[in-house]
């Protein structure tokens, strides 16, 4: 007997930080009974991709301006936060259908490696904003050259 | 002006770009929606992420507002997602236009995934003001 199915089949995988997260927000948003609702916790969703030189972390945000974006890594931590305005109504206008989002957000993601800070880049594009994150030098799996004497 | 349910025929061209079969099979989500009435007009906006000037459409065909927009996204190459749901494969929702809605004069824009549409009322439903003159 290994020690894995001594845990079961649960615990033969590695911990894995995004389905926990996933988990998580499927938690949220049952709770809140509507998933993917704008501004409360959780918005902007967010996609994320991996391999072996980092990862690509997408968020929608349409008709947000890319200026009132703050993203920072700080440690382990990749934060997003911004803002969209309210379209308010001027006098004698009504709103028939009132369901865009609007005020400010944040989002923070815990990253699974040590991140090359200086080395993120982040574009917007059609209200898409993509944030490529590079792992540290260190952290990025190296071949040992065996030297022989 | 009124929401319809009723999908009419928009021009569905397959989807531009690597996509899972999956994603480019679902039915278009409905984008969110802000629609306001003024004196003069009908504004509607939409939110449509990752849309382009060339992958939306706005169609009124008799009393139908048809708004079609296909997203630009692709997956990252050589990356593998682990966390996310794939976005929508399109978007589209359907309004039906009442007689007071001035069809040759609705005007477009887009801008970062945004559409807004202004829907003039005809000059008929205008509020009026009648002068009076003295007998």
């Amino acid at each position: 007997m290994t020690w894995q199915s001594a845990f079961g089949p649960h615990f033969a995988r590695d911990w894995d930080p995004f389905r926990a997260l996933d988990r998580a927000q499927a938690g949220l948003d049952a709770v809140r009974g509507q998933a993917n609702d704008s501004y409360a916790p959780g918005f902007p969703a967010v996609d994320v991709w991996t391999n072996e030189t980092g990862l690509v972390i997408r968020a929608e945000l349409p008709g947000v301006d890319p200026d009132q974006l703050d993203i920072s890594v700080v440690g382990d931590t990749l934060r997003l936060a911004g803002s969209r305005p309210a379209d308010s109504l001027a006098e004698g206008e009504t709103w028939l259908r009132h369901e865009r989002g609007h005020g400010s957000f944040e989002r923070t993601i815990r990253l699974p490696f040590k991140v090359e800070a200086d080395a993120v880049a982040a574009t917007f594009r059609h209200g898409v904003l993509e944030v490529t994150v590079p792992k540290a030098g260190a952290e990025q799996a190296r071949k040992i050259e065996v030297q022989i004497h | 002006m009124n929401e319809t349910n009723e999908a009419r025929t928009v021009a569905e061209q397959p989807a531009r770009g690597p996509m899972s079969e999956e994603r480019a099979r679902r039915a278009p989500d409905a984008p969110r929606v802000d629609v306001r009435e003024t004196r003069e007009a009908f504004e509607v906006v939409a939110d449509l992420p990752g849309v382009d000037l060339d992958g939306v459409e706005v169609t009124v065909e008799k009393d139908v507002l048809t708004i079609f927009g296909r997203p630009h996204l692709e997956d990252p190459a050589a990356y593998r997602r682990v966390y996310g749901r794939d976005p929508a494969s399109a978007y589209r929702r359907v309004f039906s236009l009442g007689e007071e809605i001035d069809r040759d004069g609705i005007r477009a824009t887009l801008e970062r995934g945004v559409l807004r549409l202004t829907l003039p009322k005809a000059r008929s439903v205008l509020p009026r003001k009648i002068e009076i003159r003295a007998a």
